[in-house]
């Protein structure tokens, strides 16, 4: 060792430990699973796109979707930061219609693949009259489009391909600090990219700035009603299970839907276990149930009143009238990231801008407060934009 | 020194020099938290009248890392399932030969190296590949009545003598038996002392 050094010609690892010979070659261990069918970027042609949309944008959204244009014009790469619930995605329509009609390849990508199926539709009904292809694990027959929607580990079939690569959801699981997946990001963008997160960190978006990008902020959601702060509630872990079953007991009389959160699989289960036999007519879902897109289609349609689920739900879900319970807060599996994205479910439409999030732990923590701290923070923001405008 | 921070074969993390778990098990590869995913269940069973054994059952944990080893050709998964328990398998089967069962050339010439052959290295006994298939399919696609009638296309390269040694049969996967039955019908004609059958895993049919 020490006098050979190797580098990864995929995804640049040079960590010499995770290399494996075979046969007197070395090979990159770290990126090996992610072999497959790889597309070889062609000539595109320029097309029309006609898109059309059921609602008006907000002004917000509106002057936010102009810059991006503007940046990518310019051939700036840019990060969106915008709260829960302030309406990303239709922010990017108008930079995708344009990149579309002149001809160049666009890319969807996000780390979670529930969430990508969700939006892959809503783009088959905005732009009805391109195709719009979707690549996730399992499902990677058909593999271009006009649009192409993608979960982030299938991005190493594009090296070099997309014009505008868009990102949401930056800091979620798989994607967040797992230098593979982040080297096939970069690999595959040739032209420019754009980052949406709600929870980006403070050194995230110094770097990116250093970088020569652009930050867009939204402090608002595209309704102008604060985010929900959500209720701490201290209680041993015994008691924990009462208050939950009391809680969604009202929420249930009230005809509102209920996601209750819990931190590892096996307290999912156990939970659920010594709900059902108070609760009728709930649901369990966690990454490794099977058909759980049939058990949250169920709960759209409130066939299932109350669903309890792990963090896999904690994004990109989108309910009327949800009401959160987490359960275990102070679990160390929650970070304050992932409690806003949790507290950002609720009141997404317009029609029920407001809802209950409740916190159940032993102990106050400091992610809570950060936690906290961050709601609080949007919604002073949100309250002086309000003040300016009036 | 680079080469001495040990790292997970798993899950590319280091590993603790100091840890309880390595001062037992000094070269084993394998980090605290991927080994209890990998539980041993050191099943007995038998196919006719011959004993076989089972370490592993055939779950989600040994099917990943079989798919990265045998569809993404990372070799330096082979020691991952055996490793630690090599000292005692080689206790116990010390005076047999291992006889590898067969896969197709295509793919192991594609590859580079046949599978079962290096997750049974470890044991250091002596291995004698005779046993190869007349033609290449596919199992994992075949019911178990096609099965049987594609191993009956098993043959025996060349005539070895293997009067009176004793025989162990290895495989990955072990389940409905018909590649084993097969084997055992062959090597049963050149009469053997004893055959016994030593399986990586093996699936439970309900």
């Amino acid at each position: 060792m020490g006098a050979f050094s190797f580098v990864c010609p995929i995804c640049g690892n040079s960590d010499q430990n995770t290399f494996g010979k075979r046969n007197g070659k070395y090979y990159c261990r770290k990126c090996i699973s992610f072999r497959g069918q790889e597309v070889i970027s062609t000539e595109a042609e320029e097309k029309d796109v006609i898109w059309n949309l059921n609602y008006e944008l907000s002004e917000d959204q509106a002057r936010l979707s102009e810059d991006l244009l503007h940046n990518y014009q310019k051939k700036i790469n840019s990060l969106v930061y915008a709260v829960c619930g302030s309406g990303k995605t239709e922010i990017t329509l108008r930079v995708i219609a344009y990149a579309l009609s002149h001809g160049k390849k666009v890319g969807f990508t996000v780390p979670r693949r529930d969430v990508i199926i969700e939006l892959s539709d809503r783009f088959r009904n905005i732009f009805n009259h391109n195709t719009v292809a979707l690549v996730y694990g399992g499902n990677s027959k058909i593999l271009t489009g006009d649009l192409i929607c993608c979960t982030t580990h299938q991005l190493f079939r594009y090296p070099n391909y997309f014009d505008l690569l868009i990102i949401d959801e930056i800091d979620a699981f798989p994607f967040h600090e797992n230098e593979v997946l982040n080297a096939f990001f970069h690999r595959s963008v040739k032209g420019n990219y754009i980052m949406l997160s709600a929870t980006p960190s403070l050194e995230f978006i110094s770097d990116f700035k250093k970088q020569g990008g652009a930050v867009l902020e939204l402090f608002s959601r595209y309704h102008r009603y604060p985010l929900p702060i959500p209720e701490v509630v201290i209680l041993p872990k015994a008691v924990q299970i009462i208050k939950c079953y009391r809680l969604i007991n009202n929420f249930i009389k009230n005809g509102k839907p209920v996601f209750v959160f819990t931190p590892t699989i096996k307290i999912c289960e156990e939970l659920f276990d010594s709900l059902r036999f108070f609760i009728r007519g709930g649901n369990y879902v966690h990454s490794k149930r099977k058909n759980r897109d049939k058990i949250i289609k169920d709960f759209k349609e409130k066939k299932i009143k109350y669903l309890v689920t792990t963090a896999v739900l904690e994004r990109g879900v989108t309910i009327k009238g949800l009401q959160v319970i987490v359960f275990q807060t102070n679990h160390n599996i929650y970070s304050s990231y992932s409690l806003v994205q949790i507290a950002g479910r609720v009141g997404r439409k317009k029609e029920e801008p407001e809802g209950k999030v409740i916190f159940l732990t032993n102990e106050n923590n400091s992610e809570i407060e950060k936690c906290l701290r961050a709601i609080e923070g949007a919604n002073k923001n949100l309250q002086n934009l309000l003040k300016t405008n009036t | 020194m680079k080469g001495q921070t040990k790292i997970c074969k798993i899950c590319l993390k280091p590993i603790h020099n100091w840890s309880f778990h390595i001062f037992f098990k000094n070269n084993y590869c394998v980090c605290e938290k991927c080994e209890e995913k990998l539980r041993p269940l050191f099943l007995k069973f038998r196919v006719g009248n011959i004993d076989a054994l089972a370490i592993y059952k055939y779950d989600e944990e040994i099917r990943t890392l079989l798919y990265q080893l045998k569809g993404c050709y990372d070799i330096e998964l082979a020691e991952v399932f055996l490793d630690r328990f090599k000292d005692e398998l080689h206790f116990l089967f010390h005076d047999y030969f291992l006889i590898p069962a067969p896969s197709s050339k295509a793919n192991d010439e594609e590859r580079e190296f046949n599978h079962v052959k290096v997750i049974f290295q470890c044991l250091n006994l002596p291995m004698l590949p005779i046993i190869e298939k007349a033609f290449d399919y596919k199992q994992a696609e075949l019911s178990a009545k096609e099965r049987k009638v594609a191993t009956k296309s098993l043959k025996l390269n060349d005539m070895h003598n293997l009067y009176g040694k004793k025989i162990l049969i290895v495989d990955d996967v072990y389940t409905t038996g018909a590649t084993v039955r097969g084997m055992i019908g062959l090597i049963k004609t050149l009469k053997p002392k004893k055959i016994k059958i030593l399986v990586m895993s093996k699936t439970y049919l309900k």
